[in-house]
């Protein structure tokens, strides 16, 4: 992960999808990723699907996907973290969880 | 005064002399007046780990009347645990050391043995013709040396020996280098909770902070708190950004499970409402139990812990 972050970083994109990167980390290291990807959030967009709240934590807005027994995914809500007073975001990055 | 007593004094002096003040005189002479003390009856009263089983060991070899220059190390490990277990306390460092001294010596043995094993080197070869490496009648004919019934030419057979002695000094060492691997670990627990409190002040709430079923546990207990109208997802929550999540998190789950229904009235930040479908007070464990864990996978076993 280090090494694809430097790479990007080294040629940056303007947009990134990020699919459970943080799924395996441990807790620390976890929040780590996601305030770097908060940080990073300046310069690009960041779609990012995470199960970890610390990651969550970091986003500005959040996107609930569940399965329904069809099996089918359904975006069920959308919260908007920006709107909670003490956190205010500087720039949009969105998290999708599933 | 016992004998064995004197016996003892005197392999601790024997060490005492071989080595010098600097090194370990110290350390001796506090062995002597534990020494001493024991052979009075009087109580060591002594609080460290290390320096009971010091203790203990001295006493065991007086009670036992062992001889501290071949202390055999399977018996004196079994009756020493056996000591310790009585005090109340095992000191597992001390114990592990005894047995991996016991395995050193073994090995050791082992290593001459294979050592003895080895045919002896060829003298070089100059070309010329040795007579006298056929000097020695077995050399020369076999059969006649058997005929004879002197010294058999068999090889002699290569064994183990069984014993594994050592000195009480040596033993006294061993005690000596786990009191000191036991500070080194000490030290080093201690530096990692510093550095755990100065960069990472919560790291324990956090590793331990990300549980997904207590989540969905608190989320539910919150949830049976109405009654099955819907209600705002605001409502749920205590309004800071960690609650909000974990909240969040848990409805999406909870409707995964079909206990929930949500819907947001209008897109894209409208009212969020829930509502009750499962009027259970609590989730059925095994419904909680499918829920997936999150974090490092522990470590699968190893082949030697499978049995």
């Amino acid at each position: 992960m280090a090494l694809i972050f430097a790479i990007q970083e080294y040629d940056p994109s303007p947009f990134y999808l990020l699919d459970e990167i943080d799924q395996n980390l441990d807790a620390v290291n976890a929040e780590k990723v996601a305030r770097m990807i908060r940080r990073n959030s300046n310069a690009a967009q960041f779609v990012q699907i995470s199960l970890r709240k610390v990651s969550l934590k970091e986003a500005d807005h959040l996107i609930g996907v569940t399965m329904t027994p069809e099996s089918v995914s359904e975006v069920i809500m959308r919260v908007n973290l920006a709107d909670i007073e003490d956190e205010k975001p500087e720039k949009p990055s969105e998290v999708l969880t599933a | 005064m016992s004998e064995n007593y004197q016996t003892v004094l005197n392999h601790l002096l024997f060490h005492k002399a071989l080595i010098s003040e600097t090194e370990g005189g110290q350390r001796i002479n506090r062995y002597l007046a534990m020494l001493n003390e024991i052979d009075q009856g009087m109580h060591v009263a002594v609080r460290d780990p290390f320096e009971k089983s010091v203790v203990a060991a001295f006493e065991l070899v007086l009670e036992r009347q062992m001889d501290p220059w071949e202390i055999n190390l399977t018996p004196f490990t079994k009756l020493f645990l056996e000591k310790v277990k009585k005090e109340g306390t095992v000191n597992f460092v001390t114990a592990g050391k005894l047995v991996f001294l016991a395995w050193s010596i073994l090995k050791l043995q082992s290593d001459k043995v294979l050592l003895n094993a080895m045919p002896p080197e060829a003298p070089p070869d100059d070309g010329a013709w040795d007579l006298d490496m056929f000097r020695d009648p077995a050399d020369l004919d076999y059969n006649q040396v058997v005929l004879d019934g002197t010294a058999t030419p068999l090889t002699e057979a290569i064994r183990r020996e069984g014993r594994r002695a050592v000195t009480l000094m040596e033993l006294m060492d061993a005690f000596d280098e786990a009191r000191r691997e036991a500070d080194l670990q000490l030290q080093r627990n201690a530096l990692r909770e510093a550095a755990i409190r100065k960069f990472a002040p919560n790291f324990h709430q956090k590793v331990h902070g990300e549980d997904l079923t207590e989540d969905i546990a608190l989320t539910w207990q919150r949830l049976a708190q109405f009654n099955g109208e819907p209600i705002p997802l605001r409502q749920l929550t205590v309004g800071d950004i960690w609650d909000e999540v974990t909240v969040f998190m848990s409805l999406l789950f909870l409707a995964h499970l079909e206990k929930v229904k949500l819907w947001q009235k209008d897109y894209p930040y409208g009212e969020i409402l829930v509502k009750r479908l499962s009027m259970e007070a609590d989730l059925p464990t095994e419904e909680l139990l499918a829920i997936p864990a999150l974090g490092p996978k522990p470590p699968a076993p190893t082949p030697e812990a499978v049995p």
